[in-house]
């Protein structure tokens, strides 16, 4: 492996952290959260695979896969949702929806 | 793919079928048959595994039919059973249609026995993913209620937040070991070597996300605002079985690492702690009962963690003990809730004042239950605390457990004064509750029962325990 | 592979780091300079008086009314959504395919299983009304509110519920 594991590691833990800064500046808008989830678990793949490149195993590359997917129903499931408060409050910014508070 | 992969996987196949069986069912013949039908398949996929012995490891599908997994694969199916029998009527009164209510709550219990079988993290993940995925659908179901959608994305934004710290987790600890196999794995983790400071990095991130799941209290913000919005039938099956699938991966996690479990004391000390000592008192100035309930089950998690952090076989014992007396507990008590609910939503404590008079199964099953969740004798609830309790003075864990008994002592007086409101004063038929249902009184009058059984006649249910952590 | 060796010598030896980074360095500088003198120019050359016709999207076109961000109808919305999922799962069919051979009868049997759950799944939003475009099937049965004057709100109605009118 030309590029060091623990390189890899490194920048997806960059990115994840950037992903997790993406949530907190965004925290206002539902699509930037979604965004920085996003961002978020591609670091995870990133780390699955440069993993399953280090210890020679396709476990990390089968991983990364379902998570592919699996991150795909989930924006699905977000979108609708956003979609369905959209229709009902005609916004997306998170401040409007807090009625559950104590 | 040989027989007994197949074998191994067939209360899986039994509730995947029925998933799709109850979709199709409800497509083309319209009517409300998904309850029954769930039930059926739930009865089934309980009966096959208590009818089959257990098998070892299917290396193809990463699943094991362990022990362990028939016990909470019987867990799970009952309590998704009980759920479904207190929300047919309940959606019946609240408008909630569709074949979609049955079939997801299908799909919950089916990641929870997919996570209860894994041998591999991979299925770990994917079953945790799965229960998930089907309770922020059925905490958003209630399409007449804006809290409910509310609920539900509030939800799902902490949640996907937690799924990629759980995966992130998983990909350091592989990173660090380079295997997916949970045993061999965590054998690696205790071990020690090279890289495996890489693998602890992934635990404290696996930690956070599932301290997320089983709402422990730094990542328990969502809990209040989830258990206030959902449907009450909903909040009954998410305050238990997404609970007990938590810590029945912690449980498949950590006693698989052995001594190693010694490197997480600190971690799991401080999320015990701080559970048990700000659930309590949250829940003390709280006036929505499904708020205050909600407080309650974060304390009820921080006392098992307390048992859980001892690391050894009789504090595993006790968090088995425990989830299973939660369970029933939890049940009972949103079971009544929704079964009061009717055109009124009964909220505030309030509301439930006389109720004991007014509607005596209901009520009593309540005030059953907030004896249970005390800890009072001779209810279930004081024999797993005693466990728990007992189990973290033998792990020599005094001072969080005489906290937690203290603790514990405090919250006695806000689940007893329900009790109080419930019986001590006059009803006023101000707001109208409902007459409980034939399926919602199956459905209380089993759980009350196992509170009561478990109470006073717990010693089988202990052999068992013992047996499928042998 | 030779780009690999490249690669691996360019990471051992440095005495030939320099000569080997020196095209990529030259690279840069002109891709930097071409970027600079084009913006240079369209800086110098270009006009730089400001008014609000100048400024406005279409200069001497339509005068542009309302806001940008319209609404779109739902359905958009519901078969992105129906597309990125089914689109998604086709991941595993590929991994399958370029291994048919291998994974022989067992794989084969996995796939069409797990093939034939999404066709299922998609015969389902089929039979919900899932894929209609325009008003739900729930929506059809209901009685439709005929307005009592003119046939310009009775259009405007129905368009309204066939979702071509914004977000509702």
């Amino acid at each position: 492996m030309i590029v060091p594991l623990t390189h890899l590691l490194i920048l997806s833990t960059l990115i994840f952290t950037m992903g997790i800064f993406c949530l907190i500046a965004w925290r206002k808008n539902i699509i930037m959260m979604l965004i920085g989830i996003e961002i978020m678990l591609n670091a995870v793949i990133l780390a699955f695979v440069g993993g399953a490149a280090y210890w020679g195993s396709a476990d990390g590359q089968v991983f990364a896969l379902f998570i592919i997917a699996m991150t795909s129903a989930e924006v699905s499931l977000a979108l609708a949702l956003v979609v369905y408060l959209h229709r009902r409050k005609k916004s997306v910014d998170s401040d409007d929806f807090s009625t559950l508070r104590e | 793919m040989i027989s007994a992969d197949i074998w191994a996987s067939m209360p899986l196949i039994i509730i995947a079928a029925g998933i799709i069986f109850v979709l199709l069912l409800g497509a083309f013949v319209p009517g409300r048959h998904g309850t029954i039908t769930g039930v059926i398949l739930l009865l089934a996929s309980a009966l096959w595994t208590l009818r089959t012995p257990p098998l070892p490891v299917a290396p193809l599908l990463g699943i094991a039919f362990t022990p362990f997994a028939r016990f909470f694969i019987l867990l799970f199916s009952l309590t998704a059973l009980i759920t479904l029998l207190l929300s047919h009527d309940y959606n019946k009164r609240r408008g909630i249609h569709g074949e979609e209510y049955p079939a997801t709550v299908l799909f919950a219990t089916f990641g929870m026995v997919v996570l209860a079988t894994s041998a591999n993290l991979l299925n770990l993940f994917l079953g945790l993913e799965g229960l998930t995925f089907a309770f922020y659908i059925l905490t958003a179901i209630d399409r007449n209620s804006p809290d409910s959608t509310e609920a539900g994305l509030k939800y799902l934004l902490q949640g996907a937040v937690s799924a990629a710290l759980i995966a992130f987790g998983i990909a350091l600890l592989y990173a660090g070991v380079g295997t997916l196999e949970i045993n061999a794995a965590m054998k690696s983790v205790a071990s020690g070597g090279k890289t495996v400071p890489v693998a602890y990095a992934g635990w404290g991130f696996l930690l956070m996300g599932l301290a997320f799941k089983v709402s422990l209290v730094p990542a328990h913000l969502w809990t209040p605002d989830v258990y206030q919005g959902a449907p009450t039938p909903v909040v009954a099956f998410l305050s238990t079985g997404s609970k007990a699938a938590g810590f029945a991966a912690l449980l498949l996690l950590l006693p698989a690492m052995g001594s190693g479990i010694s490197m997480l004391h600190t971690p799991l000390c401080c999320l015990s702690l701080f559970s048990m000592v700000l659930g309590n008192l949250a829940a003390l100035r709280q006036q929505n009962l499904k708020r205050m309930l909600a407080y309650s089950s974060i304390a009820q998690m921080g006392y098992l963690t307390l048992a859980l952090l001892t690391g050894i076989r009789e504090g595993f014992a006790a968090v088995i003990l425990y989830v299973v007396i939660y369970t029933a507990m939890n049940l009972s008590a949103f079971g009544a809730i929704s079964s009061l609910t009717g055109e009124n939503r009964l909220e505030d404590v309030e509301d439930f004042r006389g109720v004991g008079f007014s509607r005596p199964l209901q009520g009593g099953v309540l005030a059953l239950s907030m004896f249970a969740l005390a800890g009072i004798p001779p209810t279930a609830g004081f024999i797993g605390k005693f466990a728990i309790f007992a189990a973290a003075l033998k792990g020599n864990e005094l001072p969080l457990a005489v906290i937690g008994i203290i603790t514990a002592l405090i919250s006695v007086y806000y689940y007893l004064r329900v009790v109080a409101l419930l019986y001590m004063q006059p009803a006023d038929g101000e707001k109208l509750s409902n007459q409980a249902t034939v399926s919602e009184m199956i459905a209380l009058c089993a759980t009350s029962a196992v509170i009561l059984l478990l109470g006073v006649y717990p010693g089988p249910l202990l052999e068992l325990i013992d047996s499928i952590l042998r | 592979m030779p780009m690999h060796e490249s690669l691996q010598r360019t990471v051992a030896g440095n005495s030939s780091l320099v000569q080997e980074l020196l095209p990529l360095a030259l690279y840069s500088a002109m891709a930097v300079a071409l970027v600079g003198i084009l913006l240079l120019a369209a800086w110098w050359l270009g006009e730089k008086r400001q008014s609000a016709v100048k400024s406005s999207p279409y200069e001497s076109g339509i005068r542009a009314t309302g806001t940008a961000r319209l609404a779109y109808p739902v359905p958009f919305y519901l078969i992105a959504i129906f597309f990125i999922v089914f689109d998604v799962e086709a991941v595993f069919i590929f991994v399958w395919a370029v291994a048919w051979d291998t994974l022989g009868m067992p794989g084969i049997i996995q796939i069409t299983v797990f093939i034939m759950v999404l066709l299922l799944g998609l015969c389902w939003i089929w039979k919900k009304g899932g894929l209609d475009w325009g008003p739900s099937r729930a929506r059809e049965k209901a009685p439709l509110r005929r307005p009592d004057d003119g046939f310009m709100q009775m259009t405007q109605t129905v368009a309204t519920e066939r979702g071509l009118h914004g977000g509702e």
